[in-house]
């Protein structure tokens, strides 16, 4: 039993610190370093001073995904301080929309791996959840999370908040064409989708004007990609160069991100796009 | 400084509980005192310390090992106002802490210079 409780405690110890972890990643670059260090002993010492440790960890997590101004770093000249440049240092320093991006099409690739493995799960009563965790895979969960990029990256709260519910619907749209109560052709679909996500993630990002054309190119791709593959020789082709069809799946969402990552370099409002790199 | 221009109740709260220690407080006894979310009291220290009502820095104790704790003190401007906010508020009725009642100081004090 003492070992079930240890077990039990050091997963919930873990969970903590990954939640920590994330916090301190979803806050800007400039924050990273205190905030890490001083949540981190705020919960340690969270029990003792009578503080819900949840209570801290939703309030770092709140707080990174809300707060995102920089603060200015000016240290009380009493000798009993040490200046905040000696802060300890990050052991990494990661830019967080990006990452946001990339875990997307991370989840959009693992739901075509898992949908090639289904066919294990024929006949048996776990086929169902399989398929449901899948559909999630492949749409809530990267719309989730490039919900999540426009709300980190967007200046206006009411544009952020707009394009961040604009794309967890375009993700629920997908997730019906997916599953085909809304049938589309799955290129025409994941074109239109992935042209969409791009269209609201440069408009939250304050792109205006003829750039607003470049949210074409993923439905473009997307176009080109299936006529590609109606030729079965193309395809063989493909396939002999090592390009599998479980990421040709995916080239319109990437072909999204990669436009979108391009528009942000290219913008005036890059520092609401990316703001912690 | 730059003046406040949205005081909220939670703001005078916390501001009433940094008042109520002397010299530099941890930000956690903020959080203890004020009885507010972790997530309300994180967001307004940082916006004091922006507008230049609050000064942070790290604890300095060689001893204690693990990372270290931060620590909230007001600049002097900040202080001046935050008493006269504290006031006018007091005389309004509006902050939801027992305004004037003495708090566990020393106990508080002792955490954020140990």
């Amino acid at each position: 039993m003492r070992h079930i409780e240890q077990s039990v405690a050091l997963i919930a110890e873990q969970i903590e610190e990954a939640v920590l972890e994330m916090a301190v990643l979803l806050s800007t670059a400039s924050h990273r370093d205190s905030r890490r260090e001083q949540w981190r002993t705020d919960l340690e010492h969270a029990n003792e001073v009578g503080i819900s440790r949840v209570a801290l960890l939703s309030g770092a997590l709140s707080t990174a995904l809300l707060h995102r101004r920089p603060t200015k770093q000016k240290d009380a000249e009493s000798p009993v301080f040490a200046p905040v440049p000696n802060a300890r240092p990050l052991p990494h320093s990661l830019p967080t929309v990006p990452l946001l991006i990339l875990a997307a099409l991370l989840s959009m690739l693992s739901s075509s791996v898992a949908l090639a493995l289904l066919g294990s799960f024929i006949g048996t009563p776990a086929r169902q959840l399989a398929y449901f965790s899948i559909l999630i895979l492949a749409s809530i969960i990267p719309a989730a999370l490039a919900a999540a990029g426009v709300f980190l990256g967007a200046k206006d709260r009411r544009v952020l908040l707009l394009g961040s519910l604009t794309m967890l619907a375009l993700g629920i749209i997908w997730a019906l064409i997916l599953v085909g109560h809304i049938r589309l052709d799955y290129w025409l679909g994941a074109g239109l989708i992935a042209s969409a996500a791009t269209l609201v993630w440069t408009l939250s990002s304050g792109i205006r004007g003829s750039r607003l054309t470049a949210a074409l190119i993923p439905f473009a791709i997307a176009g080109a990609t299936t006529l590609t593959m109606s030729f079965g020789v193309v395809t063989g082709i493909w396939a002999s160069i090592g390009l599998p069809l479980l990421l040709t799946n995916l080239l319109p969402f990437v072909a999204a991100a990669l436009t979108g990552a391009a528009l942000a370099r290219t913008s005036t409002s890059v520092q609401y796009i990316q703001p912690v790199l | 400084m730059e003046p406040l221009t949205r005081i909220t109740v939670p703001t005078v709260d916390v501001l009433d509980a940094l008042l109520a220690h002397e010299g530099p407080t941890w930000g956690l006894a903020v959080i203890r005192d004020t009885g507010r979310l972790p997530g309300t009291v994180y967001p307004l220290l940082e916006r004091l310390e922006r507008l230049g009502w609050l000064v942070s820095s790290w604890e300095q104790s060689p001893g204690r090992p693990g990372p270290r704790r931060r620590l909230y003190d007001f600049t002097a401007e900040g202080k001046q106002a935050s008493i006269a906010l504290i006031a006018a508020r007091v005389q309004k009725g509006e902050s939801s802490l027992p305004l004037g009642k003495p708090r566990p100081t020393s106990s508080r004090g002792a955490v954020a210079t140990s």
